[in-house]
This record gives C-alpha cells, sequence and structure tokens, in this order.
C-alpha cells in the first residue's frame, strides 16, 4: 500500500502541472489578417480579451487591441507579435482569418500551413479575403452590433451566406478539402471597407449613430490551386454558389412593365449529375414567392404567373452560365466537377493530364424549376389596384 | 449481589452503591407489626404514581407472593416484577422504577413509576416536508416503537431488544417485518449489536460506526431518519431499522447510494413529479462535486473547450485577480463551509448578521476588491447550492470531502486529472457494500425492479414487486383488476 501511495505522489509530482497557464495570463486572439507586401508577411492578431480600464461599471466589459508583426514566415511574424504583446498568445479562439489579395496572390499554403501544423489552433475558423483593403484595416473596423470586429466579420458570413446568394463562407477544413483533393479549386469571400479605414478603427466608431467607416460582405475571389485569380461580379459569383449548391435563399429581380417583381425563392437546391465524357447536367429547382411587384400586373391569372416563372428560371440559367463562362475563362474548375469525376470515373480522369485544360470542353447542360406557389399576403399587387381605381 | 432480608441493610447497601446522590429518596413505613421499605430516584419517577401505588395496594399482612400478585391485580397500567440482586434493581431505579422490600423476604417487588422525562411528538426539524405526516421520533423509546406501532399493525413486525453500554445498559432495538426482511440480515445486525462492548451509547451514530467499521468510504451506509414514516415505508422494502433509545434518529439499513436521492415526501407526491425531483436531485449530487474541479480544469489547463464569447469573458474577469485560479476556488470552498457552520450553530437573532457577512461582504465586496472574480462566486453558489437538497448530512459531508479531492485532481493534471479522479470516484462508490448488498444497486448490478422502485417512482399500482435484493418475498401488492375504484 505505502508503495502505491509512494508511486501515485510520484506520479502527481513529477507531472509538475504539466500544461498549466492561467487564462489571464493568455492574450486570447479571436481574428487574424495576413499582408504580404515586398516579400514580407505582415501578420495582425486581433486581441480581445483587454480588459476596460479599471473606472469601468462592470467588471466584464472588454476592448479590443490589434498587435501586428512582420517576416518572412508567419510564425515569425507571430513571434514578432510577442514582444510587443504581454501575455501569451493564445490562437486556440480564432474565428476568422482575413487573407490580403497578395497574400491570396502568393499562395494560400504558405500563409495557411503554419495554422495546421500548430496543434493549439481550432481550425474551425472562416477563412476571407479582403478586397482591395489591407487585411489589417479590414479587422481593425470596430462595429456597434457586436462586441469585437472579428466576431462581427465570422456571424456577417455566418448568416447572410445563405440569404444573399453572392456570399460564402468557407471553413479551413473545407479550404483544406479543397486544396488537397484533385479536380477542385477554392473560392473565398472577399470583406470590403467603405468609408474611412482611420476613423472606422477607433472606438468612437461605434459612438456614433452613422459610423465613419463600415466593413461589408462583397463578392467571391476565384482561386486556381491555392493562388488567387480574380474577382467575381456579383451574377458570376451567385452563380458559382448556385452550381455548388450552397444556398438556400436566392432573390431574383425580374423587370415588368414599368416597375420590377421580386422572387425570393426557398429550399434552392441543386443537383449535378456526370457521365462519362465528363459532360454535367445541373438540375436546380426551388419554390418561390413574390415579394414586392411595383408593376401594372394581373397575378390572379395563372398565364401571368407562368410567365414570371419562365422569367425568373431564365434569370437563374444566366447566373449560372456567367458562374461557368467565368470558370472557363480562368481555366480553373470552381466546382468540383473534376472531383465528382474522379470519384465516378477514377480511370478516365487518369487518363487526363491537365483537368483545368479539360474543363474548358466540358458541356454543361442547364435545367432550372422553379415553382411560385405563393404570391404574397396580398392576391393582387397594389399597383394594379392603384391604377384600376384611377381607371 | 443477592439481596439481604433485612430492609435497612439493603436500602444501606444501595445508597453506598450510589454514594449517597442526592436523588435517592428511602423510607420504611410499619404498619401492623409489619415493616416495609421502599426507594427510589426522585428525578426519573413520578410522585403520584409512587403515591397511588403505595397507597391503593400496600397490605402487610399478605405474604409476599400474595402481596405480588395483589399489586398486580391491582395495579393494570404499570409493569411490575420481581428482583432478587443489587445489579438488576439499581438498572430499575434508574428507569425509573420503585423498589418495595419487604421485611424477612429476600426478594423485591419493582414496580415502574416513571416521569415522562421527554418533550412530546413534534414536527421534525431536521426533514421538513411539504406534504406527508409531520410527526416525528423523539428521545423516548417507548413513544418511538408506538409511532411505528401505529403505522404498521402487522404481528411479524418485530422488535428484538438488545441493552447495550456497560454503564449506560442503553436500549437498542432492531426492528424488521418478519415475512419480508431477509432473516439472516437482521440475525448478522443482531450479532454485531451484541458484539459492543463499550461504556455507552448515547445516540444511534454510536451503533452506526460500529455496524460500519470495516468501511473505509465516506459515503454513508446507512440512512439516518428521525420520521417513522420513513422508517415505516423502508421496512415494509424489507429494510431492517435499528431504534436506539434516547435518541430521535433511527437508522436504517442497507442505505444505498439511491436511497440518498430520495425525498421523505417522495412517496406523497403524484409519481411524475417525484421522478423528476428525483432526477434533480441526481444532477445535483454531480454539480455538487464536480462544478468547481471542472471550473478549474477548464481555467488552467484546457480553455480550448470553452465558447469564444464564454472564454473572452472568464479572462477578463479573471484579470487582475492575484490568486492561481484553483486556489481561489478552494479559498471561496473553505469560506462557504466556516459559514455553513456557524450557520448551523448560531442561534437565529444572530442570523441576520451572518447574512450581511456572507452575501456582501464575502460577495460584493471580494468581486470589488480584486480578491475573486465573480465566476467563482457564481461557481460557488451553484455547487453549494446543489448540496442543500440532500437530507442526509453525512452525505453532505461525504461531498465536500469528493469535491475538494476533485479539485486537488484537477489542480495538477488538468482534465486528465479530473476524468481520472471520476474513474476512482465510481470505482470506489461501486466497491462500498451495504450488508452484502453493492452501493450502486439497482443502476450496477442491474435490477429493473429496483430501478422502478428506486430510481424511478411509478404509480403504485405498477409497483407489485419487492426489489430482490432488499427482500426474498418479491409479491408487494397482488393485481386485481376487480377492486380498481373506476371501473
Amino acid at each position: 500500500m505505502k508503495k502505491i501511495i509512494f508511486l501515485a505522489s510520484l506520479i502527481l509530482l513529477l507531472g509538475g502541472c504539466y500544461d498549466y497557464k492561467e487564462l489571464n495570463d493568455y492574450a486570447i486572439a479571436t481574428g487574424m489578417a495576413i499582408d504580404y507586401e515586398n516579400n514580407e508577411y505582415e501578420v495582425s492578431m486581433l486581441i480581445a480579451n483587454s480588459p476596460k480600464s479599471s473606472g469601468s461599471e462592470s467588471s466584464s466589459e472588454f476592448q479590443t487591441v490589434v498587435y501586428s508583426g512582420k517576416g518572412k514566415t508567419i510564425y515569425k511574424a507571430i513571434k514578432d507579435i510577442g514582444l510587443i504583446s504581454p501575455k501569451e498568445l493564445y490562437i486556440g479562439h480564432l474565428s476568422i482569418i482575413i487573407l490580403s489579395e497578395s497574400a491570396a496572390k502568393n499562395g494560400l499554403v504558405k500563409s495557411l500551413d503554419f495554422l495546421l501544423e500548430e496543434p493549439k489552433s481550432k481550425k474551425n475558423f472562416y477563412i476571407a479575403l479582403a478586397k482591395g483593403n489591407k487585411a489589417k484595416d479590414v479587422l481593425s473596423i470596430t462595429t456597434p452590433l457586436t462586441d469585437f470586429p472579428s466576431q462581427t466579420l465570422a456571424d456577417n458570413l455566418k448568416s447572410t451566406h445563405y440569404l444573399q446568394g453572392a456570399v460564402v463562407s468557407v471553413d479551413f477544413n473545407t479550404l483544406m478539402y479543397q486544396l488537397v483533393n484533385p479536380g477542385i479549386n477554392p473560392v473565398l469571400n472577399g470583406f470590403k471597407i467603405y468609408g474611412n479605414e482611420k476613423a472606422g478603427a477607433k472606438s468612437s466608431n461605434i459612438e456614433t449613430n452613422l459610423p465613419k467607416a463600415h466593413v461589408q460582405l462583397s463578392n467571391l475571389g476565384i482561386f486556381k490551386d491555392d493562388k488567387f485569380i480574380t474577382w467575381a461580379n456579383k451574377n458570376e459569383s451567385r452563380g458559382i454558389n448556385i452550381i455548388n449548391d450552397k444556398i438556400a435563399e436566392l432573390y431574383i429581380q425580374l423587370d415588368c412593365d414599368g416597375g420590377y417583381i421580386v422572387i425570393d425563392t426557398e429550399n434552392f437546391k441543386t443537383k449535378r449529375t456526370i457521365n462519362s465524357k465528363g459532360n454535367v447536367t445541373i438540375n436546380s429547382s426551388s419554390a418561390g414567392l413574390i415579394n414586392e411587384v411595383t408593376c401594372d400586373i394581373d397575378l390572379t391569372k395563372q398565364s401571368n404567373i407562368d410567365k414570371i416563372e419562365k422569367q425568373a428560371e431564365n434569370k437563374v440559367k444566366k447566373f449560372i452560365k456567367a458562374g461557368i463562362n467565368l470558370a472557363k475563362q480562368n481555366k480553373t474548375d470552381l466546382f468540383g466537377i473534376g472531383l465528382k469525376y474522379y470519384q465516378e470515373y477514377p480511370e478516365k480522369y487518369q487518363e487526363i493530364k491537365n483537368w483545368n485544360e479539360y474543363f474548358q470542353q466540358i458541356k454543361f447542360n442547364i435545367k432550372v424549376n422553379i415553382d411560385l406557389n405563393h404570391t404574397g399576403s396580398i392576391q393582387q399587387s397594389l399597383q394594379r389596384r392603384v391604377n384600376e381605381k384611377g381607371n | 449481589m443477592k439481596i439481604s432480608k433485612s430492609i435497612q441493610q439493603n436500602l444501606n447497601y444501595i445508597k453506598e452503591l450510589n454514594n449517597n446522590s442526592s436523588d435517592i429518596v428511602t423510607r420504611t413505613i410499619k404498619r401492623g407489626g409489619k415493616k416495609v421499605g421502599y426507594i427510589y430516584l426522585e428525578s426519573v419517577s413520578s410522585d403520584d404514581k409512587i403515591s397511588n401505588f403505595l397507597n391503593k395496594s400496600i397490605d402487610f399482612n399478605l405474604s409476599f407472593t400474595n402481596l405480588f400478585s395483589k399489586l398486580k391485580n391491582d395495579i393494570f397500567n404499570s409493569h411490575i416484577d420481581t428482583c432478587d440482586n443489587y445489579e438488576d434493581i439499581f438498572y430499575y431505579l434508574s428507569s425509573g422504577y420503585t423498589v418495595l422490600f419487604i421485611e424477612k423476604y429476600d426478594n423485591a417487588i419493582v414496580i415502574e413509576t416513571k416521569s415522562t422525562l421527554d418533550r412530546g411528538v413534534v414536527a421534525s426539524t431536521s426533514e421538513p416536508i411539504i406534504r406527508g405526516p409531520k410527526d416525528s421520533f423523539t428521545e423516548n423509546h417507548a413513544i418511538n416503537i408506538g409511532l411505528i406501532r401505529k403505522r404498521i399493525k402487522d404481528p411479524n413486525l418485530f422488535f428484538e431488544e438488545v441493552k447495550v453500554g456497560r454503564r449506560t445498559k442503553t436500549k437498542v432495538d432492531v426492528v424488521y417485518i418478519d415475512d419480508i426482511a431477509d432473516k439472516s440480515k437482521a440475525k448478522n445486525i443482531i450479532n454485531e449489536i451484541k458484539k459492543i462492548d463499550i461504556d455507552g451509547i448515547l445516540d444511534s451514530g454510536y451503533i452506526r460506526e460500529f455496524l460500519e467499521k470495516k468501511s473505509s468510504s465516506v459515503f454513508p451506509k446507512v440512512i439516518s431518519t428521525e420520521r417513522p414514516d420513513v422508517v415505516c415505508a423502508s421496512l415494509l422494502d424489507g429494510k431492517i431499522a435499528i431504534l436506539v433509545e434516547n435518541t430521535p434518529y433511527a437508522i436504517i439499513m442497507p442505505g444505498l447510494f439511491i436511497d440518498f436521492i430520495h425525498s421523505p415526501e417522495d412517496n406523497y407526491y403524484k409519481p411524475v413529479n417525484a421522478t423528476f425531483s428525483r432526477f434533480l436531485r441526481l444532477v445535483c449530487f454531480f454539480c455538487a462535486i464536480i462544478t468547481p474541479a471542472l471550473y478549474v480544469a477548464l481555467m488552467t489547463f484546457n480553455p480550448e473547450i470553452i465558447p469564444d464569447q464564454l472564454l473572452i469573458s472568464f479572462a477578463v474577469q479573471r484579470d487582475g485577480v492575484p490568486f492561481p485560479t484553483a486556489i481561489e476556488v478552494l479559498i471561496f470552498v473553505i469560506i462557504f463551509e466556516i459559514l455553513m457552520q456557524a450557520d448551523i450553530h448560531s442561534p437565529t437573532v444572530s442570523g441576520s448578521a451572518m447574512n450581511i457577512v456572507g452575501a456582501l461582504i464575502l460577495g460584493d465586496a471580494a468581486v470589488n476588491a480584486g480578491i475573486v472574480s465573480p465566476i467563482v462566486i457564481i461557481i460557488i453558489a451553484i455547487t453549494s447550492i446543489s448540496e442543500l437538497v440532500f437530507y442526509d448530512v453525512d452525505m453532505i459531508n461525504a461531498v465536500r470531502q469528493w469535491r475538494i479531492l476533485f479539485i486537488l485532481s484537477s489542480l495538477i493534471l488538468g482534465l486528465i486529472g479530473f476524468v481520472s479522479m471520476l474513474l476512482i470516484f465510481l470505482n470506489k462508490l461501486a466497491s462500498i457494500e451495504c450488508i452484502g448488498v453493492p452501493y450502486l444497486t439497482p443502476v450496477s448490478p442491474t435490477s429493473t425492479v429496483g430501478l422502478k422502485n428506486s430510481l424511478l417512482r411509478l404509480k403504485r399500482s405498477k409497483l407489485t414487486k419487492r426489489q430482490s435484493y432488499l427482500s426474498k418475498n418479491t409479491t408487494r401488492m397482488v393485481k386485481n383488476e376487480k377492486n380498481n375504484i373506476s371501473s
């Protein structure tokens, strides 16, 4: 018995509280920005747990701070931050990483390898691009609705990617999957600053009703392998997302004489089938609902409803074609067609030397089906009623 | 030593035996040429009863045997016996008997004239309930037995009495229902009690210590209660109760883990509500043991599993606190225990001062002074409230000790230490045995009937079977569809 107690105490004492670290000795980084300039990376960390001055009423209030470090490698840059921060940098709770265009052009792998190797990073954060701005500035803009900027960016990406159709949220694991597997190239969403980025980084930015600067989700940036190529426009972004089945809802704005009709589609589903030659059939279907009508149209007539459906389907086809065109122009398979082909016809895929070249010859057969099963809360449009009254 | 034929000699001997204690009253009466002497202890006897007994029936012309039978016939409500040695006589005197010596007889008549030296039957103070019978045991042994008797009017309800304690000669009654309880277990308990050789037994706590002596566990293996309805419910389950003279606390064996998440009123509530309460208490049990340890492990070793927002909030709250998290938690666990101890023994008049110290100074002021982070106060509050849902004080103490062990293991090895301690804890719990029944029954070893009876609280009509690990006679209720009121 004495022996057991002796051994047990040895285990406990020799362990020496391995890995022990008080939480308040950490600088908790929730966002990270990577810029690339003059062959050097600049890594910025958004640290969320710096307490407000002791005069603040609630002891749980906090403010954020952005520290940067420079280096040829990401690791060196992060170590440089350690020289500034009095606390140990903790990256287990990163929620978003912003890459500048130049860093993305230099290759995603060079920027992200560190995070894959580091055991303490959780690998479920989002990755996005800064469109036209420094990534550091995007990370620094303060916003009134959420506690700290990185959370704003991550929440924004999470909540709107289903609604707008032009936005996609990509997390680290998904991105790694796309980078490693054959026949698929990644797309990442962009963030753009509107307003004065210097003023936006101040805390006064959240104390006014009209913030001097804000960050807004923009369109998709497309990649070939791990290198950034170009930005897609809104319609192209939508097309890419439709083909990748990344949207649940999509609004479609249609012209009708003297006004517009807006349709919101729900349960947007896309199925892709591929034949042995690599030709693809894209089959999108969804249920639509008329949300806004500003023209004189008789919505009680079935023929008119059919006409609107047709129009909407054509519009969606246009989106899809725009997406395909962009991908073909840039010789990059953004849709994972190659991966699907590889999975279904592995031998044939091996015969193709360069999939991205082959991708350009692929024929797409697009089928879209939208069912308008709801015409909104009122049967007849307000515009028509007002016009009828005038007569 | 046999008593002598001389009255004076007898009286003197007894007086000397007790060093002429102030409460010994002796008197010699002469009437019709015959002499009688009597002796009693005025501290434990009732004057009315003595004069009634002497007046009513002393007829000195009768011989000893005739007098004894006459007294037996005349006095109906008191116990009368004969006695012929000094040791027994002093036991009788202490129990409130009056001893009558008659000239030329080496035998004495003892008659019970005891005064009631106890409070009446009042509502239970340590196990208060909202619904159900409110009476509780008292210090009077006869009343305690009566409180059980009047609930179970069954000839098979046995009280087996053993006198324990060389000096106190305390009555200890082992109570069981003969055709329900496992008789061999009852015999074992009686034998164990008979083996006890000690100066005095003052409370059932003495007895339980001897019955639990082999166990090194801090968890209670007997249920301790002052409620007769709890004892009766246990007896009907086949458990064995032990009543000890001069204490309102009865003990029930075996006490299994599952019994301590029960409340006396579970039996009187609607089944669903009682089941819910039991699960709640089970959650509280684990809450009370592991919450602070889990907090320490997460804060100092494994912050990665705390959600983002919470983590930042925790980190900011802890900023400026000088102590390590574990010390901070330990300080407050101990301060709370001190508060509890102070509260139990402080008279109600100083209660409000205690509240101010506890709530304002230790809570608010400590946070403002930066000694402790607010979240630790919350953790300790959750833990303490969870611990207080249990009725059994020994259970609360056990929970308390394991809590500190858990904190220490988390302090040294984080979540790994915590999980290791959890395994040791479950191992320890599972290895306890109480009179042949594993402590975690009916969960492990699993018993469906046991689960229905003790973890869940099913409708009475569904509980037709008794737990086989408690009783050999498992038929609790004979189902009879015809007697159903609703049909």
